[in-house]
């Protein structure tokens, strides 16, 4: 919810999370100030007060709520007070992308074929050592399991840039028996309708 | 004549001198079209009668092949196509096959045996209705089986597929054609029959047999396909069907007196009803011997049997193979070549295997990075090739080779 204010504001969260990374405190106004106009100030802290996936967003609701008064007191200007926190969000840039699907799996590799989703259409085949997969992703590594393999650029808070490739497998859910069943009943009408026999 | 095509809608790659003519009304054809992974039949047994068997991906055009070659050649497969046949259900075999069938408006959908059962119909449906991760495999059954649906929707009489085992007849010139191309075919030929040994005449009467899968193959496929079906609680993925190519419908074609005999992948087992050695043993088989050889399983040897050689083709056959990449298996090897050069001087490969090992160039990064990240990485379908063969009755066989197609020996 942060960031839809920051961008319907043109506010850039990387912006924000420099001043807040570098300032000292800020002062209710200066916080409020770009959303005044857009938003009431009874609303300001149920924004805040949505949950927030990002460690900066949660970093910001606790410096904004725990230093900010009540606001439903009538006449009184809440006084937020942001402490000094550090950004630990990097961001990252995508130069080349695909999708894989795993076909064989050897004793510390892996062979899948990938279709490219930067240039749609070109299909490959490659040879991963199982080292280039996360630890929590290991146990997904088996024929038919999908992942992503994004390689670009990442440019931490700081303003550092490193070349980066990441594998990242997808954790699909599991095969529910009402799923099966339903697929086995309409299997069954199909195959007499078309006369599968 | 061939009928024309409808306006273009599919492109190929390929080109050559020759490439967009069609073969003669009287003229037997065989192509093979074959990217590095995937193969795809057309046959063509005279008088606008056109088989497809198999189906593989253009890789630049990504257009069916069948369909792009068809269109080339100004044939329309809405009205040319007898029969799709679908020789086995790996992802190598059926890449646009959906897309074929929809297009082949009157053809019948011929597929194993192995496939007619709850359990492959079950798949499909999970699979493209419920997985998040269907496959390629899976989406291509799924639109063929959506195309039989709405045609019986539409009303189409004969909608249902057919499903082959060994030895049975799938097509067969109809007795009223018969008739009619006999006289016409002995009225072209007159001259060539008057210079020939003259003992019979040719006859361009043609029949279509499946010579497998055997009952005993049909029933361990099926078996195997019931191990794909997802369990109450299984994690979801892709379906990859990694089962031996037992069940895979092999195809004898007689046109006239010229056999033709396709290999599809069918692999020997070890089983002496299942197989090639199944087939051998069959005393129903149609009799004769093959001029034109399609290999089995891209030159596999596990897929040779010396006695198909020796008792069911013709010295010196016409032989052709596509040539298979996919993880760590690379067809055929180099001892697989010289066994089937040994065997013939007329081999054909749609694809030279090397060829097949392309890189695709990217951005300096990002080819830096993809070095250093896996162990090797090769672009499938870089190329394709295409074996053509043309006979007339009681001609000699002319090959052509278009795209990176090659002569083995």
């Amino acid at each position: 919810m942060i960031n839809t204010m920051l961008k319907r504001t043109n506010y850039k969260w990387k912006d924000m999370q420099f001043d807040l990374s570098w300032s000292e405190q800020v002062s209710s106004h200066e916080l409020i100030r770009p959303f005044k106009g857009d938003l009431p100030k009874q609303n300001i802290m149920s924004y805040v007060s949505q949950p927030a996936s990002e460690v900066s967003s949660c970093a910001l609701y606790e410096n904004v709520y725990l230093g900010t008064g009540a606001l439903e007191e009538p006449g009184k200007e809440p006084i937020p007070t942001v402490k000094q926190t550090i950004a630990t969000q990097n961001q990252f840039i995508s130069l080349q992308k695909w999708q894989g699907i795993v076909v064989e799996v050897k004793k510390d590799a892996f062979i899948a074929k990938l279709i490219d989703l930067t240039e749609r259409g070109v299909e490959e085949e490659a040879e991963f050592s199982i080292e280039e997969v996360s630890d929590d992703d290991k146990e997904l590594v088996m024929p038919g399991s999908v992942f992503y393999w994004n390689i670009g650029h990442q440019i931490s808070y700081q303003g550092q840039q490193t070349r980066a490739s990441m594998i990242r497998f997808r954790r699909l859910p599991v095969w529910r028996k009402e799923e099966i069943d339903a697929a086995k009943s309409r299997a069954q009408k199909l195959r007499d309708f078309i006369n599968w026999k | 004549m061939p009928l024309r095509a409808e306006p273009k809608n599919y492109e190929t790659s390929l080109t050559g001198n020759n490439f967009t003519i069609a073969p003669d009304t009287d003229e037997i054809e065989v192509s093979i079209f074959g990217p590095g992974y995937g193969e795809s039949i057309l046959l063509h047994v005279g008088f606008n009668n056109w088989f497809i068997i198999d189906s593989c991906i253009d890789p630049h055009s990504k257009a069916p092949m069948p369909l792009a070659y068809l269109e080339a050649i100004n044939v329309n497969p809405a009205v040319s196509v007898r029969q799709i046949i679908a020789t086995h259900w790996h992802d190598d075999h059926i890449r646009g096959l959906g897309q074929t069938f929809k297009a082949c408006a009157s053809a019948e959908f011929v597929l194993s045996s192995a496939l007619n059962s709850d359990e492959f119909i079950t798949l499909a449906v999970a699979y493209n209705t419920r997985s998040m991760a269907e496959g390629i495999g899976s989406k291509e059954m799924w639109t063929v089986i959506n195309e039989i649906s709405d045609r019986k929707k539409n009303g189409a009489t004969s909608s249902a597929p057919k499903f082959a085992i060994a030895n049975l007849p799938l097509w067969r010139s109809s007795p009223g054609v018969t008739a009619s191309t006999r006289h016409l075919f002995k009225k072209i030929f007159k001259a060539l029959l008057r210079s020939s040994s003259g003992d019979s005449a040719p006859t361009h009467a043609c029949s279509i047999h499946a010579l497998s899968p055997s009952d005993t193959a049909v029933l361990a496929a099926k078996l195997d396909i019931a191990k794909l079906l997802p369990t109450d609680r299984a994690p979801k993925r892709a379906l990859i069907a990694t089962s031996p190519n037992r069940a895979a419908v092999v195809i004898w074609a007689s046109i006239g007196e010229y056999n033709i005999l396709l290999g599809a992948d069918l692999e020997e087992i070890g089983d002496s009803s299942s197989g090639w050695t199944g087939i051998l043993n069959s005393s129903l088989r149609p009799s004769g011997r093959a001029t034109y050889f399609k290999i089995p399983h891209h030159g596999s040897i596990t897929a040779h049997n010396s006695d198909v050689w020796s008792n069911m083709l013709h010295a010196k056959p016409v032989a052709t193979l596509t040539p298979y990449v996919n993880g760590s298996t690379r067809l055929p090897t180099n001892a697989d070549i010289n066994r089937i050069s040994s065997l013939t001087n007329r081999a054909f490969a749609t694809t030279p295997p090397e060829r097949t090992v392309t890189v695709k160039r990217r951005s300096g990064i990002v080819d830096k990075t993809i070095k250093e990240t896996v162990r090797n990485i090769k672009q499938l379908y870089p190329s394709i090739g295409h074996v053509r063969m043309r006979v007339k009755p009681g001609g000699e066989e002319r090959i052509e080779l278009f795209g990176s197609a090659y002569r083995l020996s």
